[in-house]
């Protein structure tokens, strides 16, 4: 395990990556964090700086100067970024006027924090400094990659204390990031275990947080550098949903414990975000701007596999757009630079839907019912950054495309999801046919949209086909009901009110009545803790990663 | 002799053998017989009328011609008209030359009848003596024989075996009409498998032959006949000619990128032959629909088949007229392909083990039926035996000679295989091909 944690911590290249790890495992060494790194420059050189007891109990502050990978010539003596630069500023600056008053009576460390190790060129030139400039209240230390994977295992994760399968599911969920739906598999029994086994306090709570996030830290480093993050995703959302489950009756307190929770959920949900966005950048952008780049890409021959696939990341572009909104909205009226950035971002990741879309027509062709989840978090994005135009013409494309396979019996979207029921899809006669579409909530999806973009005659179309050929179906759609906020975290999929029967009206008007009228008489939505926290689109998560209906309130009902 | 002869074959003998020897009674009396109440005896009467007249009897010749008319055009008992044409082609082969002119009248008489009986008898007479009939006769059969239906299974097996022999190189409007109607009969049409030998005739013709009578069926619009175009291209075969001068044989330019679509619609899975008949289209096309048409091929063949601009790179010369589409196209195709190159397979979109094993046992059993179905269909499952052999790259058996001694003979295995390309948007966008497809299906021709 030791070296697997070294192997992680080395991979940790960038900035944002091991300083963001460093205040956690000095908290959970009984360490207590004064200042973590903020974006930008560093605070005259120190990274994190922490107090806390060293070996011989006496009380030190401890000032990190963190240095991702391994520390060569160039890192430690040139230039400014400069290690050296950074211990000179710390001595000089940090220490005669930044500890804070309490604390200026301590003895000081001064850390140099390496995710991997010292090279030989270097080794004389740190001893040499760090013996000049050692006195009776400041020394050095040096925590390189070897040593901190101990500390990982024996603060942060406790490694002793840990569920006796830890350590196989661990180590499987590692190894086998080439199959990603095994290596989840064991991700989630991993932290299935570290939940189940937390106890109702907030410092336990807060410790299985933070170990769910170096596990995940530890996968995304693992797979990123093989060259497959898809496990790293799927287990992103997991332990976003099972963290939630964790701090979410504890994020209205004002105790240090559960401030520490908040900022921890609010760590786990970056990273989230930042393996989202490494999904989308590397994988998904440079494919989506080429004419069937995303579908020539999924090596199969089998066009289900390619359906799924899409309708799959579909789903993941619309979610990551709506975390941008979320930081967008979030951000202050002044920051207009920031606000700028991020409108960008915005504009490139509906750019990326539509040339998705635009490029593999097979995004306008769902073999599913249940990419009706996909199809309508990828709208919302749209709808919500105003490219009501573009969701006119894709959801009439869809409606056209899904009565005609439907007509001809070709791949049209059935109620299954299990793959071998889709691979035999469709059987040729009209009893499977009517079996296949028993239910849907693609079909009240497709007219809800096609109604608030005003569309009437996809939404007339929609109304004769649901009430001639597929008069047979349950539409239905799914609202929040008193058992949602229990439920919809931890993938339980009966909950909820389902409300059916309905027909699909050919007045886009009558339609959003309707959907409104249901959502105005029901109160559990304003219940749901995302939306109470503000994190809303942890609900567009659990509903993607579940497989269950978006709350249609989220609709732009009025 | 009525009384007597319930059967009109000893009739028919009698008459024809009194015919041998006494020419000019035997015909008087076959007039008379030709008359009488009783079908069979007419019919038998009938039978022998024209093989026993008397060619130097102009009277009775007369007669004879008179009576055989009588009996096409008026309504007869079943069997009567039938007899009657059989008998008149009989006069005609013993003296072709001269008793044309009287015949024909009778034949087209004949073919203006719509029985099944009468049919039946003209595609025997046509497959019999197609060589001393006259045009107008020909025309007159051919037309009849277009009404032929499913259900006139002799009907049908001889105008196959007609239209195998006929030249359908240079009677081609006339063989093409005749397929027209027998594909798209109201009732009970045939599809192509029913002229099997038909068929065979044309996979053996030169490509030009070949590549004209398939744009004559596209270019009608008709599903049926469409299918049928299809069903006459052979697998896996670029055959040269079959890229046709279309400027010689459509009527209008407006039609060159309607039958563009009516390829890429019905012939999209025959790749080869497909490559070829659009090159046609690429060559004959107007200024005004190239844009179009290009896009058409694009779109709908080359990202289907991206090797196919092979084709059309080594088939156009210098001075082709389809030599700057085929560049354009191909610069464009490599565009495509390059962006597609760069970007990759993606490790991350792999299907799930369990979604790839399903998919190989699906695969399994799929190919596992395909191949029963093959044997089941193969004419070498009827005549030989079958023995499967688990090891080993030769086979010896030792065969009993015709001179009682054991002869070892030795056979080395060779492989078989068969494969055939898959155009890529059936995995890509399956339904969006799909409804492409079908749209360039229902395409009415240009008014």
């Amino acid at each position: 395990m030791k070296l697997i944690f070294r192997e992680y911590l080395s991979s940790l290249r960038e900035r944002g990556e091991l300083d963001v790890i460093m205040p956690d495992l000095l908290s959970e060494l009984g360490m207590n964090v004064l200042s973590r790194p903020g974006i930008g420059t560093r605070q005259y050189g120190v990274d994190v700086a922490a107090v806390g007891d060293d070996d011989a109990g006496t009380r030190t502050v401890y000032l990190l100067s963190i240095k991702p990978g391994n520390l060569g010539r160039s890192d430690w003596s040139s230039g400014p970024q400069s290690l050296r630069e950074s211990l000179d500023e710390i001595r000089d600056v940090y220490i005669r006027n930044h500890i804070p008053k309490p604390y200026r009576s301590c003895p000081v460390v001064v850390v140099l924090c390496l995710g991997g190790d010292v090279s030989e060129g270097v080794q004389q030139a740190i001893v040499g400094y760090t013996d000049n400039h050692t006195t009776d209240r400041v020394r050095f230390e040096t925590w390189n990659g070897d040593q901190l994977a101990s500390m990982l295992l024996t603060g942060l994760l406790r490694e002793r204390a840990l569920p006796d399968t830890w350590h196989s599911d661990f180590r499987k969920c590692l190894a086998m990031v080439d199959e990603p739906l095994v290596s989840f598999e064991h991700f989630c029994r991993l932290v299935g275990s570290v939940a189940k086994q937390c106890k109702p306090s907030r410092p336990a709570r807060l410790t299985a947080v933070r170990r769910i996030y170096v596990a995940l830290w530890t996968l995304y480093a693992w797979s990123r550098d093989g060259g497959n993050i898809e496990s790293a995703y799927l287990c992103s959302e997991r332990a976003a949903l099972v963290c939630w489950v964790l701090v979410k009756d504890h994020l209205s307190a004002e105790s240090k414990p559960a401030r520490d929770l908040k900022s921890s959920m609010g760590r786990l949900l970056d990273l989230h975000q930042a393996i989202g966005s490494d999904y989308i950048a590397n994988i998904v952008a440079p494919r989506a701007c080429v004419l069937h780049g995303l579908a020539s890409s999924v090596p199969s021959r089998e066009s289900l596999d390619v359906n799924l696939r899409l309708f799959d990341v579909l789903g993941r572009i619309g979610l990551h757009g709506l975390w941008q909104l979320l930081s967008y909205q979030r951000l202050e009226e002044h920051q207009t630079d920031e606000k700028d950035l991020l409108r960008q971002e915005l504009s490139k990741t509906a750019a990326l839907i539509v040339d998705a879309i635009t490029h593999n027509p097979i995004l306008c062709t769902p073999v599913k019912d249940s990419q009706a989840i996909d199809i309508d978090i990828a709208c919302h994005f749209l709808q919500r950054v105003q490219c009501d135009d573009f969701i006119q013409k894709w959801i009439a494309n869809i409606a056209r495309t899904t009565t005609f396979a439907f007509r001809t019996n070709g791949p049209y979207p059935c109620m299954y999801d299990d793959y071998r029921d889709l691979l035999d899809h469709p059987e040729h006669t009209n009893e499977y046919r009517r079996d296949a579409t028993a239910a849907s909530i693609l079909l009240p999806t497709l007219a809800a949209w096609a109604a608030f973009t005003h569309d009437a005659d996809t939404m007339s179309h929609l109304s004769e086909f649901a009430a001639g050929d597929y008069r047979h179906s349950t539409l239905q759609l799914l609202y929040p009901g008193s058992d949602t906020e229990e439920h919809l975290y931890e993938g339980e999929t009966l909950h909820g009110l389902n409300v059916n029967g309905f027909r699909i009206p050919s007045c886009c008007d009558d339609m959003v009545s309707f959907i409104g009228a249901e959502a105005d008489a029901t109160s559990a939505f304003d219940s749901l803790s995302p939306r109470s926290h503000g994190v809303w689109p942890l609900l567009f998560l659990a509903s993607r990663h579940h497989r269950v209906p978006v709350p249609p309130q989220f609709w732009p009902l009025r | 002799m009525r009384d007597s002869t319930p059967d009109d074959g000893v009739l028919r003998a009698v008459l024809t053998a009194g015919g041998e020897t006494d020419p000019d009674e035997f015909t008087s009396r076959a007039v008379t017989l030709s008359l009488d109440p009783s079908p069979t005896t007419r019919r038998a009467a009938l039978f022998a009328l024209g093989r026993i007249v008397p060619l130097d009897d102009d009277s009775l010749l007369a007669r004879t011609l008179e009576r055989l008319q009588q009996a096409v055009t008026t309504p007869a008992p079943e069997g009567e008209t039938p007899a009657a044409v059989e008998t008149t082609l009989a006069l005609l082969e013993r003296a072709p030359d001269r008793l044309a002119s009287d015949v024909e009248p009778i034949i087209v008489s004949a073919s203006d009848n719509l029985s099944p009986s009468i049919r039946s008898a003209l595609a025997l007479g046509l497959l019999r003596h197609r060589a001393i009939l006259s045009t107008n006769m020909i025309d007159a059969i051919f037309s009849a024989l277009g009404h032929a239906d499913l259900t006139e299974l002799e009907t049908v097996s001889n105008i196959d075996l007609v239209l195998y022999d006929w030249d359908v190189d240079a009677d081609r409007d006339r063989v093409c009409t005749l397929i027209q109607s027998l594909l798209t009969h109201r009732d009970n049409p045939l599809s192509l498998s029913n002229l099997d030998n038909f068929r065979h005739r044309l996979a053996e013709a030169e490509g030009q032959l070949l590549g004209w009578y398939v744009f004559s069926l596209l270019s009608s619009g008709d599903d049926r006949l469409c299918e049928a175009a299809a069903a006459l291209l052979p697998y896996k075969e670029a055959r040269p000619g079959i890229d046709i001068d279309l400027s010689a044989t459509t009527p209008d330019p407006s039609w060159i990128p309607y039958l563009a679509r009516k390829v890429l619609a019905y012939c999209l899975l025959k790749k080869e032959c497909a490559a070829g008949l659009l090159l046609s289209c690429l060559r004959a096309v107007t200024k005004e629909c190239r844009d179009q048409l290009e896009s058409d091929i694009l779109h709908s063949f080359l990202f289907n088949y991206v090797d196919a601009i092979q084709f059309f790179k080594t088939t156009v010369d210098a001075g082709d007229p389809a030599k700057r589409s085929v560049n354009r196209l191909a610069r464009r195709l490599e565009s495509y392909e390059r962006d597609l190159d760069r970007i990759g397979i993606c490790p991350s979109f792999t299907p799930s083990e369990r979604e790839r094993r399903l998919q190989a046992y699906r695969q399994h059993d799929f190919m596992l039926d395909v191949h029963k179905k093959a044997e089941q269909k193969s004419i070498f499952s009827l005549v030989v035996h079958k023995s499967i052999l688990l090891y080993g790259s030769a086979s010896v058996a030792n065969i009993q000679g015709a001179d009682g001694n054991t002869h070892r003979q030795e056979m080395r295995f060779a492989e078989h295989r068969h494969s055939f390309d898959f155009p890529r948007l059936y995995v890509i966008d399956p339904v969006g091909l799909h409804f492409r497809i079908n749209r360039f299906k229902g395409e009415r021709p240009p008014s």
